[in-house]
């Protein structure tokens, strides 16, 4: 049970990292970012390249985390800022970014070729016992980056001026470009912060998936399985339900059957998404207002 | 009709780009046939996508063999001409595939590793022989189980399924006293593993001490994540586990029985773990142990077959083989034979008629033949027990 | 009847009918290889198409759509193998299977809107999946293979080749028959009402979610018709309905052009057909199909029908440039003043003084308990007369009127109209009770002409419009019927002052005082017996005051009740027969015009 949750949380917080990284991208421009699954992949072939071929472990990891937030940055300017000049409320984006993850995914396969890499093993390789159960270095790893990474975001969001302009772009884009906020500086951070994200995700469970340049589609569904969750409005919440999603998947796994995690997420998505349909975190849902409506009618007011 | 004339444009582009395209003559597959008219051969296999190097061995060592036997004359005075397309992966595009080239005149399709039960099927239906790398044999070709007949049209020469669930089986059955536990996907290749153990099973009254169906992401090569499934495992008290999934699922399960500190367990592989480097490159030296099987012809290379491979090297960019090139290699050399035999004839009929026939066959994989029942070539016969040596890196035969 | 519609219009339909019977013809007896890539192509196009319905004209995005796809495949073999139905028998059983669960799917999205509903759809398709691959008697993951076609007796095969091609063309026909028989009919600007406009939709009698379950249930019936048709062309395994595919339906109609007549037949033809067209390294092709899907939309947002209208626009200004012909100038349209009685008469006295057309008594409402709104209030308006309604900012004008107009229900309180009780009903059933209504912020369709958005206005006076639209050309007394409201709506906007050169103009391409116009004419051209008119001023100049004005005063000699909602209280106290003042949720004071204008409390509340 113990173990169950431990290395649900694990999994959980890679999930999460990568909602996180759709959550920011939409936070600032209301776009999903199709390529951010394709960007954990890149993290990870990147490093392993690096590293397998004799850099330094930090150097490679340096590159690929730059790499990938260069190439968030690209996905921007190329595949979503035409589309969203050209009509602000208008879908294309989700085929643009498409045909983005596409190309990355089959250049990748082209430099790497398309078997698994493997990557190096690191602080996985590092068990540490509690009581019944087992977590490695890498692990502890994991779940510290996604702690501070929630309280980088909150601070950040909070606490500077940066982010507070970036509440406001978020809330009322016209309004803040009107009272001189640069919404592209923002769209154009907000890529990159979500580019890596996506990298750091990938550096983290490289050593427990191996490096391959088709695996970005998993990770890009899990995310948004956790993504929808938690919440789309606030990447904070998204990394909430990026946990949710980690545990309950292993959960199903150890106690209905080891296929369950197939179908069980998404069924619980679809709960989630009729009952709270701005997720379990999301202030302000329907839940809780349909619950206080229904006590208006049962008394009448003056 | 201002607006439908750009409609209009657009389709009759896409239209030309088509009809020029494809190629389509008459229908139906080529039959007899002018003696200075190439003999078509169809190839089908995924190039791209998480498993593509299969894909790419069994396409080399197809055109491989192709070159020889065209430089030497071709078959029975006809060049060979091959043709073939990357499927994907995707049961579709394979169908589309299989009509295009049958309709270019194919005599026969060679493939494919990733959609087998998609060119199995449309060669029963459609009547054209199917050879080769067809899946890893199994349940693609006898989609009734291993004591039913097999599929009429459909022989492979390929790694088969329930030979090495069926010599892994007796292995288990001497060598785990604690009793054996399985993991396996829900595919063919998965079901075939457990239907090739079932059938020393049923026979000797053994049975697994745990068995657990895995879901896998045979897409995108991510791993998932086994750490209840080995609690389970632990729990039974299994002293091995098979592990019919796919080697970075087998390389990272090694791992992880490494990380939760769990010793004493023999893990058993499947027909692919060893056939190319996939495991052992991402097993590293937790992968050290793994017991599996090998075809005898890999496991004690003659000096033909290492010359082969050492010409396979040359011409494929120093690419090392593995058996799903052999295999495919083997496959156009048994076309060859079967209409030569005919005096030339390449109708379907004859070359199933001759296919059935094929007997003691001198390929590289073994002494290869078919029977009405029998449509693998590889079998419990032709494997030999190997064990991976993590630190000579080698597969060393075992008992 | 045929003479009635333009000539050009049919020779094109007949050409492109006559092409698609050639290109059919040509397929089905030619070779394997073409036929297989026609066909499945064939397929993408009708799952495009039936995607468009919903996305594009409903603006419900739908990620479901492989799942409806999957139970038409995966129910045609399955039924075929173990219930051993005839084929032809399957193709209605499986229409109306994929039917009913898109009804269920459209329920749905009255639930959950926008992304979450694309969400919810998504995950529809992934529960379709796992449920084929983990059952035994669907073949697992490794499927099975479809029902064969029964093919044509041996002499027809020889004239006309493989049945399952012209069984293929069969289902294209329809889906695009249907498609384009909806966009030529009136309900076309309804659905995009109900898109872009819903309030303004149910003003006009449209049960918008009706309409959305419907058109949800039909497209998903199409989507179930292609996998009718696809069981019998390929080996199906789960692999082939997952939500990848899903995906790539949506990208096919985006790419190709969303909501458009050509757009989603293109998106699919370049999706089905590129991997066999563009024969290189199957890595690189990758490399260039995600290249292609980004290089469209980045240069043609529109999709490739943009492409199509750019080369016809250059094709076009090369012919003006060569014939030496200058562009058409865009006449400055005059809003024409309006024939009535003038501004300085009297107001007629009624004689039948008790008719009433409109009682609110004792209505209170609260948005939020605790917190009311509307406390106690009456209004009634006797029939012929322009009634206004002012009050403060706060004071629960806008709700009063939403109140009357159905869009809220009251706590307390009746609201009669022609003497029946309405105020249970919803907003769609009030006109059928001769009530209609404008809002505030003119929302309509902007992608329409004047003509189609005012003729969303007649939707729930002409019969079974809807139900008509799938096969609408077809029908002589369609037609005729889609004549006659055009022909209503262009006087209707006549009537308010647009003369016939702004009827074909765009809503997004006309000033603000147009598109306000534009909104009364559609309430007006139902002819009903109480227009409500909330702040039809806002925006306007001094002049087009006037002109509504006038409008106003030449509905009330026709007998039509008009209630206006206003700041402008200049403007009521001159145009209006008796006046209701409201402050902060209760009633100040009501009565004729003159009165109300003396009264103390009401220049206390507004002035003081």
């Amino acid at each position: 049970m113990l173990q169950v949750l431990i290395s649900g949380l694990a999994v959980g917080t890679i999930y999460g990292l990568v909602a996180m990284a759709f959550a920011v991208v939409f936070y600032v421009t209301k776009v999903i970012n199709f390529a951010t699954g394709q960007l954990l992949m890149a993290s990870i072939l990147i490093a392993a390249g690096l590293i397998n071929g004799g850099t330094p472990d930090w150097l490679g990891i340096a590159v690929a985390l730059a790499s990938v937030t260069v190439l968030g940055v690209l996905t921007y300017l190329v595949a979503v800022r035409p589309v969203l000049r050209f009509d602000r409320f208008s879908f294309s984006w989700l085929v643009s970014t498409l045909g983005v993850a596409l190309v990355i995914q089959a250049v990748f396969a082209i430099v790497y070729g398309p078997a698994s890499v493997p990557f190096p093993r690191g602080w996985h390789g590092i068990p540490v016992r509690l009581g019944f159960a087992t977590i490695t270095v890498q692990e502890i790893a994991i779940l510290a980056t996604g702690v501070l990474a929630i309280a980088v975001w909150e601070l950040v969001r909070r606490r500077t001026l940066l982010g507070k302009l970036g509440m406001a772009i978020s809330t009322d884009p016209e309004m803040a470009s009107a009272v001189g906020a640069n919404t592209t500086a923002y769209a154009i951070g907000a890529f990159a912060v979500g580019g890596f994200l996506a990298g750091l995700a990938g550096i983290l469970v490289g050593p427990i998936t191996y490096g391959n340049p088709y695996l970005g589609d998993t990770y890009g569904i899990y995310g948004f399985i956790a993504l929808m969750i938690g919440g789309i409005q606030r990447p904070t919440a998204a990394m909430g339900g990026g946990l949710v999603l980690g545990v309950l998947s292993l959960a199903a796994n150890a106690y209905i059957g080891s296929q369950a995690s197939d179908w069980f997420p998404f069924v619980l998505v679809l709960l989630v998404l009729l009952l709270t349909p701005n997720g379990v975190f999301a202030s302000g849902d329907a839940l809780r207002s349909t619950l206080r409506r229904r006590s208006a009618f049962a008394g009448a007011e003056a | 009709m201002k607006r439908t004339i750009p409609g209009i444009v657009a389709l009759g582009v896409a239209a030309l780009a088509l009809a020029g395209c494809s190629g389509s003559g008459g229908g139906g597959s080529g039959s007899g046939g002018d003696s200075n008219e190439p003999i078509v051969v169809g190839g089908i296999a995924g190039t791209t996508g998480a498993y593509g190097a299969v894909g790419i061995a069994v396409i080399n060592g197809t055109q491989m063999a192709v070159d020889e036997i065209n430089e030497s004359g071709g078959i029975a005075g006809r060049q060979i001409e091959f043709v073939w397309d990357d499927d994907g992966a995707d049961a579709t595009k394979s169908s589309q595939l299989f009509q295009q080239f049958v309709s270019d005149g194919a005599v026969a399709i060679l493939g494919s590793p990733d959609t087998g039960p998609t060119t199995a099927a449309l060669g029963e239906q459609m009547g054209i022989p199917v050879l080769g790398a067809v899946d890893d044999g199994g349940l693609t070709v006898y989609p009734n189980g291993p004591d039913e007949p097999p599929y009429q049209w459909v022989f492979s020469t390929s790694l088969n399924t329930f030979a090495w669930g069926a010599k892994l089986a007796e292995w288990s059955i001497d060598n785990c006293p604690g009793g054996l536990a399985m993991l396996h996907d829900p595919t063919a290749y998965g079901l075939g593993g457990v239907a090739g153990f079932e059938t020393v099973f049923a026979e000797t009254g053994h049975d697994f001490a745990y068995i657990e169906p895995i879901t896998e992401n045979w897409g995108s090569g991510a791993t998932v994540s086994l750490d209840a499934e080995i609690q389970k495992i632990v729990d039974s008290g299994a002293d091995c586990v098979e592990v019919w999934l796919t080697p970075a699922d087998e390389a990272a399960f090694m791992q992880e029985l490494e990380s939760l500190g769990i010793e004493g367990l023999t893990v058993l592989g499947t027909d692919v773990t060893n056939a190319d480097s996939t495991f052992t490159d991402l097993a590293g030296p937790q992968g050290d142990g793994l017991v599996s099987a090998m075809m005898t012809a890999d496991a004690f290379p003659s000096d033909h077959l290492l010359e082969w491979r050492e010409k396979y090297s040359e011409l494929f960019d120093g690419l090392q083989p593995g058996p799903f090139a052999e295999i495919s290699y083997d496959a156009v050399y048994i076309l060859k034979q079967v209409i030569e035999d005919a005096d030339g004839a390449t109708d379907p009929e004859s070359i199933r008629q001759g296919l059935n026939a094929l007997t003691d066959f001198p390929g590289l994989t073994g002494s290869l033949s078919f029977s009405e029942d029998v449509h693998t070539t590889i079998n419990k016969e032709d494997l030999t027990m190997v064990r991976w040596n993590y630190a000579e890196k080698t597969w060393d035969p075992i008992e | 009847m045929i003479a009635a519609l333009p000539e050009r219009r049919w020779i094109g339909t007949l050409i492109l009918i006559a092409l698609f019977l050639a290109g059919t013809w040509y397929t089905a007896t030619g070779g394997f290889g073409l036929q297989s890539i026609v066909t499945v192509t064939a397929i993408f196009v009708v799952l495009a198409v039936s995607l468009d319905l919903v996305a594009g004209m409903v603006g419900l995005y739908s990620l479901g759509h492989a799942g409806l796809f999957a139970i038409g495949a995966y129910g045609t073999t399955l039924l075929a193998r173990n219930a051993d139905l005839d084929v032809f028998l399957l193709l209605p059983l499986v229409v109306v299977a994929a039917g009913l669960v898109g009804a269920v799917l459209g329920a749905l999205s009255l639930r959950v809107s926008g992304l979450y509903f694309a969400i919810t759809t998504f995950i529809f398709t992934i529960i379709v999946y796992v449920t084929l691959s983990n059952s035994s008697w669907t073949g697992g993951l490794q499927g099975l293979s479809g029902p064969l076609f029964p093919a044509f007796p041996d002499p027809i095969e020889d004239v006309l080749g493989r049945s399952v091609v012209w069984a293929v063309a069969a289902v294209v026909f329809i889906a695009i028959g249907i498609s384009w028989s909806i966009r030529s009919s009136p309900f076309y600007p309804v659905l995009l009402a109900v898109r872009d406009a819903e309030p303004y939709a149910r003003a006009h009698g449209v049960h918008t979610s009706l309409v959305k379950v419907g058109m949800f249930a039909l497209s998903a019936g199409m989507a179930g018709m292609a996998g009718w048709a696809f069981s019998f062309l390929v080996y199906q395994s789960p692999g082939q309905f997952g939500w990848v595919q899903s995906v790539m339906i949506l990208v096919m109609v985006i790419v190709g052009g969303i909501n458009t007549r050509f757009g989603p037949i293109l998106g699919a033809v370049l999706v089905g057909v590129f991997p066999f067209v563009v024969k290189i390294d199957p890595f690189v092709q990758d490399v260039v199909f995600g290249l292609v899907f980004v290089l469209v939309i980045v240069f043609f947002p529109r999709g490739l029908v943009g492409l199509g209208h750019l080369v016809m626009r250059r094709m076009r200004e090369r012919r003006r440039a060569a014939s030496g012909e200058r562009p058409p100038e865009l006449a400055e349209a005059e809003i024409e003043a309006v024939e009535v009685a003038a501004l300085d008469t009297e107001p007629p006295m009624r004689a039948d003084s008790d008719d009433i057309a409109l009682a609110a008594r004792g209505i209170s409402f609260s948005y939020v308990p605790g917190v009311p709104v509307l406390r106690d209030v009456d209004m009634v308006v006797r029939r012929g007369t322009i009634h206004g309604l002012i009050g403060p900012n706060g004071s629960g004008k806008s709700t009063l009127v939403n109140l009357i107009a159905g869009e809220l229900r009251p706590h307390r309180g009746s609201i009669e109209l022609n003497g029946v009780r309405v105020e249970r009903l919803g907003a769609p059933a009030r006109p059928a009770h001769g009530l209609r209504r404008t809002f505030q912020s003119a929302v309509m369709v902007r992608e329409l002409s004047l003509v189609e958005n005012t003729t969303v206005g007649l939707y729930s006076t002409v019969r079974r419009i809807a139900a008509r639209s799938v096969i609408w050309p077809l029908l002589p007394g369609a037609r005729r019927d889609g004549r006659r409201m055009r022909a209503a709506a262009a006087d209707a906007l006549s009537s308010v002052g647009l003369e016939s050169s702004w009827h074909t103009s765009a809503v997004r391409d006309v000033p603000h005082g147009v598109e306000q116009l534009t909104q009364l004419a559609a309430a007006i051209v139902s002819e009903p017996t109480v227009l409500v008119l909330d702040e039809p001023l806002a925006g306007l100049s001094g002049a087009e005051m006037t002109h509504v004005a006038q409008i106003l005063r030449r509905l009330r000699e026709e007998g039509v009740t008009v209630i206006v909602i206003e700041h402008q209280t200049r403007f009521i106290f001159d145009n209006c027969d008796e006046v209701t003042v409201l402050a902060a949720g209760e009633l100040v004071t009501s009565g004729a015009a003159p009165g109300v204008r003396e009264n103390a409390r009401v220049r206390e509340v507004y002035l003081g």
